[in-house]
């Protein structure tokens, strides 16, 4: 996508940037409003431009001040804003060299890289909580990554809890990630931003959770979703099985997580993304202290290529896929791999369940 | 007022945050962080982002920590020194000291595990003396 294909008004905008900005190139991603990367002449720093449109009126500005309002090394910092008329108006942010959590989550992290990304988007989201906002919108998308570093961006749906409140209006963004709760109540509180915090960990840590959300349909669903006609109609009844998915906890599959995920991961999961808020982990301190513990339990496992491959201590072991199911348990011997003395083939789960 | 009680015990950080509601208090969080690799850079930093969680969370007036000594028999663990430090570097609030003595004078907590008590007992020793 090239600027040429920008509204005429953003064009001229960036005409006027050129006197301190270069190498303007479109972000395919803009999913609210239009992103625009460039690099400043002077210091040579990338940036990222992103313009938005909005009513005259006091929440017109409501995402570059809140951006602005917290300072956390997980939060996207802001750099300048300004206004182009009474309608249009953009605001600077640092360009994010690994680009959005989705693209780190395809690159598949070790286990070890997974926890550490949700530590620090749980950071980044207690101090959003702290100033009494609440995101509703954490998802990969909206993370971005800075040198293995999470930066939580897109303020476009924070909202200020007000005094002697606990909730605000749900959003009806990214319906995969609503809590359970906000579809039947229309309320959302700090309990619904952990429970996407701990859909983003089942992801990091390989979770399956598919963007094609007819991926969710049974055959059943299937049979009825072709009956229906208006696009509207097809749309809320998609929405209505992710809704029941998610209420009845059976959004996420933790069988499609590697085997290195152990029970206590697993467990972990479930409590960061209960269906019911009030067993659900209460704020982002628990949900770290749960990954620290995780932490703890887990060998820094990761694929590489079909291979799952651990580096510990001054070990590396390479579980390599025979194609027949079975895996054969090799470790470095200088510049080679040989066989694990006396451990045979097996299947994946039980080879990372006998190794350290 | 908000008080965050802090034990350092093994590869734990046991807290427990008590609130204070007139002239008595309550618990508001009890829990635990983890650290197992202290060589670790990565797992460093990892701890240090929980403990940012914990204090943007917690959101504590002070942090009344269980002393432990440095050096002879009784000495804290690489562990335990090293989280310390890490929790002294990120507080952003006072911190407080509190002597095995004046934990032992201390009544038990209710509702809490036993490994939070001294936790617990940090944090109602700072109280007691705040509230003097």
């Amino acid at each position: 996508m090239t600027t040429e294909t920008l509204p005429e008004e953003l064009q001229r905008a960036l005409e006027d940037l050129k006197r301190d900005y270069e190498a303007f190139e479109v972000s395919e991603r803009g999913a609210n409003g239009y992103v625009v990367f460039a690099r400043n002449r002077i210091s040579g720093v990338e940036v990222a431009i992103k313009f938005y449109y909005g009513a005259p009126g006091e929440r017109r500005h409501d995402e570059p001040r809140l951006l602005a309002s917290i300072r956390s090394p997980n939060v996207l910092p802001i750099i300048d804003a300004r206004n182009l008329s009474e309608e249009l108006a953009f605001f600077l942010t640092p360009r994010c060299g690994d680009g959005d959590l989705d693209n780190l989550i395809a690159a598949r992290p070790s286990a070890l890289q997974a926890i550490d990304l949700a530590l620090g988007i749980a950071t980044g989201a207690s101090a959003i909580h702290a100033h009494r906002l609440i995101h509703r919108d954490l998802k990969p998308a909206n993370v971005v990554c800075d040198n293995g570093v999470p930066l939580i961006a897109d303020f476009g749906s924070v909202r200020r809890l007000e005094e002697g409140e606990e909730e605000v209006p749900a959003s009806g963004h990214s319906v995969l990630y609503r809590p359970p709760e906000s579809f039947d109540t229309g309320r959302y509180g700090i309990r619904g931003d952990v429970y996407q915090v701990g859909l983003i960990t089942y992801q990091l840590l390989g979770g399956s959770l598919p963007y094609d959300p007819m991926a969710y349909l049974s055959r059943s669903d299937q049979r009825e979703y072709s009956k229906l006609s208006g696009d509207f109609e097809k749309s809320k009844f998609v929405d209505n099985v992710i809704h029941r998915l998610a209420a009845s906890g059976r959004l996420m599959d933790l069988q499609s997580l590697p085997p290195w995920v152990g029970r206590g991961a697993k467990a972990a999961l479930r409590e960061m993304t209960d269906p019911d808020p009030q067993q659900r982990l209460a704020n982002m301190a628990e949900v770290a202290a749960r990954l620290t513990q995780i932490r703890s339990d887990m060998r820094d496992w990761r694929w590489s290529g079909d291979i799952a491959r651990l580096e510990w201590k001054d070990r590396i072991i390479e579980l390599r896929p025979l194609g027949n199911g079975c895996y054969e348990p090799l470790q470095a011997k200088g510049d080679t791999f040989r066989r694990i003395p006396g451990m045979p083939n097996g299947p994946l789960s039980e080879l990372v369940k006998k190794l350290p | 007022m908000n008080i965050l009680g802090v034990e350092f015990n093994s590869k734990n950080l046991n807290y427990v945050l008590l609130v204070s509601e007139g002239d008595g208090y309550k618990i508001a969080q009890a829990n635990r962080l983890e650290l197992t690799e202290t060589r670790s850079p990565d797992a460093l930093r990892a701890f240090q982002n929980a403990v940012k969680t914990l204090l943007n969370t917690a959101r504590p007036d002070i942090i009344a920590i269980k002393d432990k000594p440095e050096s002879g028999q009784m000495r804290a663990g690489a562990a335990a020194l090293k989280m310390e430090g890490i929790l002294l570097a990120t507080a952003e609030c006072e911190v407080e000291f509190v002597s095995s003595k004046r934990i032992n004078a201390c009544g038990d907590g209710e509702g809490i595990n036993a490994y939070h008590q001294p936790a617990f007992k940090a944090a109602v020793a700072v109280f007691a003396k705040r509230a003097r």
